[in-house]
């Protein structure tokens, strides 16, 4: 088995950022003035795996950059230097940094240099008291030292090791070394010393009484047996010297290694450490260019396929499925057993199986959709981030609650529902929430409130984004939706409900700030808030008053691959309209039904004109004959309702959606198909693009409008 | 076969020490931070011990002390799998009856090297 390194690095790429979260969140989390050592530890430790998996993996911009944030925490974390907000700031940003490296060797996108160096510097004048420490690791430092008897005419080594009695508890063995000084000369001589073995009676089997004497080439480098001792300097007397000339010195060394105390008295040496640090460390950085460039290749390599996406599963939703797959195989074995010699009389246990095997599904069913789930965290762990920012920029004071973190949502819809809530938070901010004196002046406190909070309704997940801010005034959007002629000169504000005028923010090209900033009004508006929900299968509200505040209520299905439906029959054929969409299902009172121009039949509900759309005209499946006593089925979208004929409502049902558009072709009016219990096929109602196509028909036809 | 144990808290370095050792035809269990190798240790006997320093709910100092008190422990090579260099640190993991240590970026022929010395 081969190491596959694109896949470690993808890994390593996905650690990286779980730990910049730890560190961004931690950082947030900090008031300088008090912090928790066991905090500043959390955050060293995230740097520290950023450095170190970053330098294995041979990202030595990342690994240099973050041994300078690293070096910092260091310091913080052995209380020599504090924490001030403005170095949270900069460590924020290195973090910040930090992701953007990463970004960069992903896709070999170029990294702004000037961002990294600016940190880089203020993280130099962070530590500027102790700047030195920074540099010892990173640069190689040559070490001339071990030159300088290379001249000499050197016959050997003469190598004196004198463990301390307590070698073995560091898990040493003086045979392992003595072996490796064999391996490096083969034919090298030893001579071991037991003058200090003590009588059998005092002798503990756990000590170590031996020393050696052992002499080697004199071509060997003197760091390759300083390596050898690396670890165990400290724990023995060690004495390493060249011989140089004539073979009579090498004589005398046998010679006095029956006294050892003499040799060692004379030279206890503790030099080689800090030279055979330095060895390695040149070597590393000999090495890191051309493997930096030969790993660099399988990484762009491997570029294409980057949109393949992994997910991470908590190991209990695995063994929890395993378990449920079990017990599935168990059932099948019983129903197997029945099946291969039924009678009559078998059918109760036949049932009973049945009903195990339902429920199998079922629990298997929901622990599979288990696995793509998320906890909201995901997406609401960014904002305090982003808050902290935007408050600073706007000078307003922003105080962010964050509720329902834990609620669990489907991977795909939690990566697509976080643009529309930064969205919403930054509007919040930037047009909900008055000025620290503005608000003090109208009573309130000067701290405005953002809160963010989902849970759980039924089959679906609510997300509410609400400020306590100025609220939306219903007048003042109505005159902009006049001049920015986003409602039609004809219409008249009596008309329109509060609701249904708030809900022109939603409305394409719609702005309710008076002026383009640089946080909001880019362009992107509520309109694409929606579109975006929408296209998840879910729906937004707005709530709004006037001096306390806006709420924005979104709600979206668990997941993508099953929906809740409604199965009605229209001409006989079965058809699943999404119950998220539906509002209401009424019986047809002809007396309230009117014809608008264009031939468009309105049906008058409680204050509203709700246009019908015959869906047997729609799909062509023959007329749809009188409207009376028949049914009408309510369902909105985008704000916009609209009743369906039908013939008749059947049951509701959990249906697994299938893609119409990858199997057959897309369909107008459609999203997609599912089989029934029954093996046949039913259609997904696209209640949006029925409404549209509806909208547009009618735009073609007459003049007249859908009340929306 | 030689039992090794290697403790890193990073997912890729524990996989990257993994492999490797396991391509050399090492047995070799992995855990997660100190305290879940600890408890590792206890159940089964490892003949090296591999360990990262800084680890979460137990670092390798730590770990290095309690499974030098453990008996079976007494002798068992632990090496420390660091990115700290400094000889202060080094120092610490000798006091702590560290027997040696690898230092990061780890280098998948410097660990089957270092590994050698001590087995």
């Amino acid at each position: 088995m081969a190491l596959d390194m694109n896949q470690l690095r993808k890994m390593f790429f996905e650690e990286c950022r779980e730990n910049l979260e730890v560190l961004e969140t931690e950082l947030l989390g900090i008031q300088p003035e008090n912090v928790d050592p066991e905090t500043i530890n959390t955050i060293f430790r995230a740097a520290h795996s950023i450095k170190g998996g970053a330098a294995t993996f041979n990202l030595l911009d990342i690994s240099e950059f973050t041994h300078a944030m690293e070096a910092y925490l260091d310091e913080v974390r052995n209380e020599k230097l504090s924490l001030t907000s403005h170095s949270v700031d900069v460590l924020l940003r290195g973090g910040d940094c930090i992701k953007e490296m990463l970004v960069g060797h992903e896709n070999d996108a170029p990294v702004d240099p000037e961002l990294r160096s600016t940190v880089t510097n203020e993280l130099k004048k962070l530590l500027e008291s102790d700047t030195d420490s920074s540099s010892t690791e990173s640069a190689p430092v040559e070490d001339s030292a071990t030159v300088v008897d290379q001249n000499a005419p050197r016959v050997g080594w003469h190598v004196n090791f004198l463990p301390h009695q307590d070698l073995f508890f560091s898990g040493n063995d003086p045979l392992r070394i003595i072996g490796e000084l064999l391996e490096i000369d083969a034919s090298a001589e030893v001579v071991c010393d037991s003058s200090k073995l003590p009588p059998l009676a005092g002798f503990e089997a756990e000590l170590c009484y031996l020393s050696w004497q052992v002499n080697l080439d004199g071509m060997i480098e003197e760091d390759a047996i300083k390596e050898i001792f690396e670890w165990v300097e400290d724990q023995c007397d060690l004495h390493i010297t060249p011989q140089y000339g004539d073979l009579e010195s090498a004589q005398t060394d046998t010679a006095t290694a029956a006294e050892p105390e003499a040799v060692v008295e004379k030279t206890v040496s503790t030099e080689p450490q800090p030279m055979a640090e330095s060895a390695s460390v040149t070597k590393v950085a000999e090495k890191t260019p051309e493997k930096a460039t030969a790993e660099d290749k399988p990484q762009r390599a491997a570029k294409a396929d980057s949109s393949v996406s992994s997910i991470r599963v908590d190991i209990d939703k695995v063994d929890n499925l395993i378990n449920l797959v079990g017990e599935l195989v168990i059932t099948q074995s019983m129903l197997t057993e029945i099946g291969n010699d039924f009678s009559n009389d078998k059918i109760g246990k036949l049932k009973s199986g049945l009903d195990q095997l339902l429920q199998n599904t079922k629990e298997l069913q929901e622990n599979v959709l288990n696995i793509r789930m998320l906890p909201m965290s995901f997406a609401f762990s960014r904002f305090p981030r982003l808050v902290r920012d935007l408050s600073s920029r706007l000078e307003k004071q922003v105080n962010l609650v964050i509720s329902g973190e834990h609620t669990e949502l489907d991977k795909t819809v939690l990566e697509r529902i976080v643009d529309p809530l930064v969205h919403l938070v930054r509007n919040g901010i930037d047009h909900g929430l008055e000025l620290p004196d503005v608000r003090t002046e109208s009573g309130k406190d000067p701290m405005g409130t953002i809160s963010l909070n989902a849970y759980h309704q039924g089959g679906a997940i609510v997300i509410e984004v609400k400020d306590d801010g100025a609220g939306i005034d219903c007048d003042r959007l109505w005159n902009k939706a006049m001049e920015k002629g986003v409602v039609s000169s004809d219409m008249r504000r009596e008309e329109m409900t509060d609701k249904q005028v708030l809900n022109l923010i939603f409305a394409p090209g719609f702005s309710t700030a008076n002026e383009v900033s640089d946080i909001s009004g880019r362009g992107v508006g509520m309109d694409v808030v929606r579109r975006n929900i929408e296209e998840l299968g879910g729906h937004i509200e707005v709530e709004s008053a006037v001096g306390v505040g806006s709420s924005f209520t979104i709600s979206l299905p668990l997941t993508l691959a099953i929906l809740d439906g409604q199965l009605v029959k229209v001409a006989g054929e079965v058809y699943v309209i999404p119950l998220i969409t539906i509002v209401e299902s009424i019986q047809i009172d002809t007396q309230c039904v009117k014809l608008a121009s264009g031939g468009i039949e309105l049906y008058r509900l409680r204050e509203e004109n709700i246009p019908i759309l015959r869906l047997h005209e729609e799909f062509g499946l023959g007329e749809s004959g009188s409207l009376d006593g028949r049914l009408l089925c309510l369902v909105e979208a985008a704000g916009n309702r609209i009743g369906l004929l039908l013939d008749e409502l059947l049951g509701q049902q959990q249906v697994v959606i299938k893609s119409l558009e990858s199997n057959y072709t897309k369909v107008s009016g459609i999203s997609g198909a599912t089989i029934l219990g029954d093996g046949s096929v039913s259609l997904i109602l696209d209640i949006q693009g029925l409404i549209t196509a509806f909208k547009r028909r009618q735009a073609d036809g007459s003049s007249g409008g859908i009340a929306a | 076969m030689t039992k090794i144990l290697a403790a890193d808290d990073s997912v890729s370095i524990r996989q990257m020490v993994s492999h490797t050792l396991k391509d050399a035809g090492y047995d070799v269990e992995t855990a997660n931070d100190g305290s879940d190798a600890l408890k590792k240790a206890q159940a089964t006997k490892f003949d090296v011990v591999i360990s990262d320093v800084n680890m979460p709910i137990m670092g390798g100092l730590e770990l290095v002390k309690a499974l030098r008190g453990n008996p079976q422990y007494k002798f068992t090579p632990i090496l420390m799998l660091t990115t700290e260099t400094s000889a202060e640190k080094k120092q610490q993991g000798k006091a702590a009856g560290a027997t040696g240590w690898l230092v990061k970026p780890f280098n998948p022929d410097t660990l089957l090297k270092t590994l050698k010395r001590v087995i």
